[in-house]
């Protein structure tokens, strides 16, 4: 019954036309490769400006190896990171315009069942995660190849994970983004919620109950979703850093994800429209 | 026997407490009747319509479409109009219908054709927002017309329309009707379920007060109009006759209710029997807003608002 290229087709009709998204996902990309081709000139300027500084004296020397293979793809996926509100947006408009334009109501009228209009929104979601991670992809190997010292096929395909694990904190953090539009259905509220909640809320409850209290904050949804690529520049300064994926990571933000679709469908399910 | 398009069982909506929109409504609708769904605003008309559509849950009851259940694929044969029309502002009439085609599983729709029939053909490409509140209400109808459906659901079409709009949306209705299409349709406006249905059901407060025909409803009045060169004679030998239920006077004219079995003829005879001899005798159809002000009244105890004479 249920048929995937309608699902995605549908909304590919529903928005190809639609102007601010061609313009959000537009400057998503280049705020995406502009940031990645420009960080290496960027600190070189630095380095230019600290020349007398002792403790930046072995970087000034050697280079910061941020775009060395191994190193480049987790280095790159947690920079891109900050990106992933841009798209954000994007689903965020897509559910709300379907609620203030009451076009999710005459979309059930003609025929959808209010599970494949869910599916139709999370392929979206789906498809610019993936888009994100291959955009990664591009500008990590366009990068490496540029200025890595190492170009073993070996050593470029190691740590390639970290790729599919740009792709899943961006698919993670758009399903939350969904969860927040299904529920309060207005554009203009819904983002200034999903900001103050994503980019302050969070943040300072969990610092205060990590330092202040000391209980662990794994299980917050903004925090899984960071968790998931850890802030790799310390390595540079000899601490210890998780260079790796960690699967409870993973399935803590997979665990997240499930809850977000499926809150979304029970509201959408117990909701009159 | 005619098909049966819809069946409702008991179907009830409680939004609280203290508000039941829809009390076990039962309805029947036949293939290829115009069913008006008639009663004030606020009696459960539009809340009955989403029902029946899926966007509304029910409280109790059931409902099947085509004698096959309440299934959401089913509604792909259904074209329906709640309140508004809604489409993407975005887009244009043309590819809105692109996207009502791709959820109704049609692989080539015959779009150019219906938006000729609604007269947008012209303006195809505009977008949707650029339109008047009418073409939006005739892309409307073209869109639910895409499907091929075998029924048409119109919730008050010609709502807030200019009285140009209304009669080129009630022509088309009348010429969707004419293309063998059963059309179920919700309307406070009496004179429009009288000008286009068959059928039509009575809601007042989510219960339903009266269902039948448009003609039976319209014909059971007994009402007959009579003026005469002398009023006040006219009046005194009326008085005695066992034909004639009530009378009151406007003016020059008398107006008198029959008894069973009189007819404005057999009154005619009588009367020039008696030696008056009338100048004009009519048996008035009643309208139906008259017939349902009448069925109001006697489920509530509305005051009696005067009838505003219309012919």
């Amino acid at each position: 019954m249920m048929n995937i290229s309608k699902i995605i087709g549908l909304e590919y009709y529903k928005f190809r036309h639609f102007k601010p998204f061609v313009i959000i996902l537009g400057l998503y990309v280049f705020c995406f490769l502009i940031s990645g081709l420009s960080i290496k000139s960027l600190l070189d300027w630095i380095m230019d400006k600290q020349k007398d500084d002792d403790a930046l004296s072995y970087f000034i020397k050697n280079g910061i190896p941020l775009f060395d293979f191994v190193d480049i793809w987790q280095n790159l996926a947690w920079l891109a990171t900050i990106f992933k509100w841009i798209p954000a947006f994007v689903i965020i408009i897509s559910v709300t315009l379907e609620y203030s334009q009451k076009t999710i109501k005459q979309n059930i009228i003609d025929g959808l069942s209010k599970k494949e209009f869910l599916l139709s929104k999370l392929a979206l979601v789906l498809v610019i995660s993936i888009a994100s991670a291959l955009m990664l992809f591009i500008l990590g190997m366009f990068l490496g190849l540029m200025y890595s010292p190492v170009n073993d096929l070996h050593y470029i395909l190691e740590n390639l994970e970290f790729v599919a694990a740009y792709g899943l904190e961006v698919f993670v953090f758009l399903c939350m983004a969904m969860f927040f539009a299904f529920w309060i259905q207005k554009s203009g509220v819904t983002i200034i919620i999903f900001l103050l909640y994503t980019a302050c809320i969070e943040f300072i409850l969990t610092s205060v109950m990590q330092f202040y209290y000391k209980v662990p904050v794994w299980y917050f949804p903004v925090e899984a979703i960071n968790r998931i690529i850890r802030v790799p520049f310390q390595k540079y300064t000899l601490e210890f850093v998780h260079d790796r994926i960690l699967i409870q990571d993973v399935a803590v933000a997979l665990g997240w994800a499930g809850i977000f679709i499926f809150l979304s469908y029970w509201l959408l399910k117990k909701r009159d429209l | 026997m005619s098909e049966t398009i819809l069946l409702t069982n008991q179907l009830t909506k409680r939004f609280s407490s203290r508000i039941l929109a829809v009390n076990e409504l039962d309805l029947e609708v036949l293939k290829g009747q115009v069913f008006g769904i008639l009663g004030p605003n606020g009696s459960g008309k539009t809340t009955t319509l989403g029902m029946l559509l899926g966007v509304v849950s029910r409280t109790k009851g059931e409902y099947s479409w085509f004698g096959k259940g309440d299934h959401y694929s089913l509604r792909k044969k259904i074209g329906a109009i709640l309140e508004q029309p809604n489409f993407y502002p975005f887009l244009s009439a043309a590819q809105n219908m692109i996207v009502h085609s791709q959820i109704k599983d049609i692989k080539k729709p015959n779009t150019d054709e219906l938006l000729k029939l609604v007269g947008l053909y012209e303006r195809r490409n505009d977008p949707f927002k650029t339109y008047s509140l009418g073409m939006k209400q005739r892309l409307a109808i073209a869109s639910a017309l895409l499907s091929d459906p075998e029924v048409l659901i119109f919730d008050e079409p010609t709502n807030g329309l200019d009285p140009l709009g209304i009669a080129e949306i009630r022509q088309l209705i009348l010429d969707i009707r004419d293309m063998d299409k059963t059309i179920i349709m919700a309307s406070h406006l009496l004179d429009e379920v009288q000008k286009v249905c068959s059928h039509f059901a009575v809601l007042q407060r989510g219960k339903k007060i009266y269902t039948g025909s448009v003609s039976d409803a319209l014909y059971k009045t007994n009402t007959v109009a009579i003026t005469a060169d002398n009023p006040d004679i006219l009046q005194t030998v009326l008085q005695q006759c066992p034909g004639v239920k009530s009378i009151e006077r406007e003016m020059e004219m008398v107006k008198i209710d029959l008894a069973e079995g009189w007819t404005a003829s057999s009154l005619n005879t009588y009367l020039v029997e008696h030696g008056v001899h009338v100048n004009y005798i009519q048996q008035k159809k009643s309208s139906l807003e008259e017939k349902f002000l009448a069925l109001l009244r006697e489920n509530d105890n509305v005051p009696r608002i005067p009838i505003p004479n219309q012919s």
